[in-house]
């Protein structure tokens, strides 16, 4: 598969040597020099100096044949502007943004990007599970749907222990795939099971249901 | 958005017209175009931050706006801001400036109303000089 990739910082170069490695087609367009020599001069004629939001930039690079678009530079405006010129001037079936400000990653799919990658929320589902009270820990988006999967802590004490999941009224339409216990002993969601203190539970679950679901799981009497 | 030359002249206009104006500035360093007295009297509110985050736009007003502007240097800025006002906010009337021939295209196919200083300077130019236009 031809993947152009807009950015070739970090996320971008790491990404083109990832690819470069399993053999993809793979070529990078960057607004500055410097990083293109270097990259020509490590991997061959893989980059061109250039502008992602530029139209005849994005038809030199062939954009009109990459099956997958990715925009990662370190600016969320330039990121949405290019995902959305090759789906719109050069059809192409599949766009990816990097975004830095989290606000923007619900905004861009509706916006027509295929799929944003939101930095900061990764970063945040990472440092939220090391601290030991955490909160809602955000595992993963489901696709295309406005539904999330997030895994929730049962604090000791809290209202819903000693009680079975059928006897627990969970928020809008959410539903419990796992529990975890403390010693990592997985228990199958069943109306019967019974919640304890230190429990882990994994939930999908409307996104504007999240806050309402860890406050439905943590609250003490 | 953008209090620039064109942005400060816009503001200017429409607060002396009558309009509840709002001008959201990202560089505290770039607020000398607008009218003091205008901002001094309350008539231009200045509101100093990004224009494409949702805290610097609802302190602007935004969910009172008639209108949105997007006039800064930055095309992918305005665009952004363009496209989060009209989607999230629904704002009726939004007009962003664009420099960047493509993305005027793709912005007006989203019912963007979009600007490009290059362009009318250089329509008027040739309005003056009807014997080259034709």
């Amino acid at each position: 598969m031809y993947i152009v990739i807009v950015g070739a910082g970090r996320i971008g170069t790491r990404l083109a040597q990832s690819q470069l490695a399993i053999g993809q087609e793979v070529f990078l367009l960057d607004k500055d020099a410097e990083r293109v020599d270097t990259l020509r001069s490590m991997y061959g004629s893989i980059a061109q100096l250039g502008d992602g939001t530029n139209v005849s930039n994005l038809r030199e690079v062939g954009a009109a044949r990459a099956g997958l678009f990715i925009a990662a530079t370190g600016n969320d405006a330039v990121n949405l502007a290019s995902c959305q010129l090759a789906k719109q001037v050069f059809n192409v079936s599949s766009t990816v943004a990097v975004v830095f400000d989290p606000e923007n990653a619900p905004l861009f799919e509706m916006l027509g990007v295929d799929d944003v990658v939101s930095v900061t929320d990764l970063a945040m589902t990472r440092l939220a599970s090391m601290v030991p009270a955490h909160p809602v820990v955000r595992l993963m988006p489901i696709a295309g749907r406005n539904q999330e999967m997030v895994a929730i802590k049962v604090p000791i004490g809290a209202e819903v222990t000693n009680r079975m999941l059928s006897e627990i009224e969970l928020p809008y339409t959410s539903s419990v795939i796992l529990v975890i216990g403390p010693t990592g002993l997985t228990k199958k969601p069943e109306p019967d099971t019974v919640l304890e203190g230190e429990d882990e539970v994994i939930l999908v679950t409307p996104v504007e249901g999240t806050q309402m679901l860890w406050e439905t799981l943590t609250e003490m009497p | 958005m953008g209090s620039g030359r064109i942005g400060a002249r816009v503001a200017s206009s429409l607060a002396t017209d009558g309009h509840d104006v709002s001008i959201i500035e990202i560089n505290p360093a770039q607020i000398t175009n607008l009218s003091r007295s205008q901002v001094d009297t309350g008539d231009i509110q200045l509101v100093i931050g990004d224009g494409t985050r949702a805290v610097v736009l609802f302190e602007a007003g935004i969910e009172e706006a008639d209108a949105f502007l997007a006039l800064s240097g930055d095309d992918t800025l305005n665009g952004l801001a363009a496209q989060k006002v009209k989607t999230v906010y629904r704002t009726r009337r939004v007009v962003c400036q664009v420099k960047n021939d493509g993305l005027r295209e793709l912005y007006s196919s989203l019912g963007i109303t979009v600007t490009s200083p290059t362009n009318l300077v250089s329509e008027m130019i040739l309005q003056t000089v009807p014997d080259i236009s034709g």
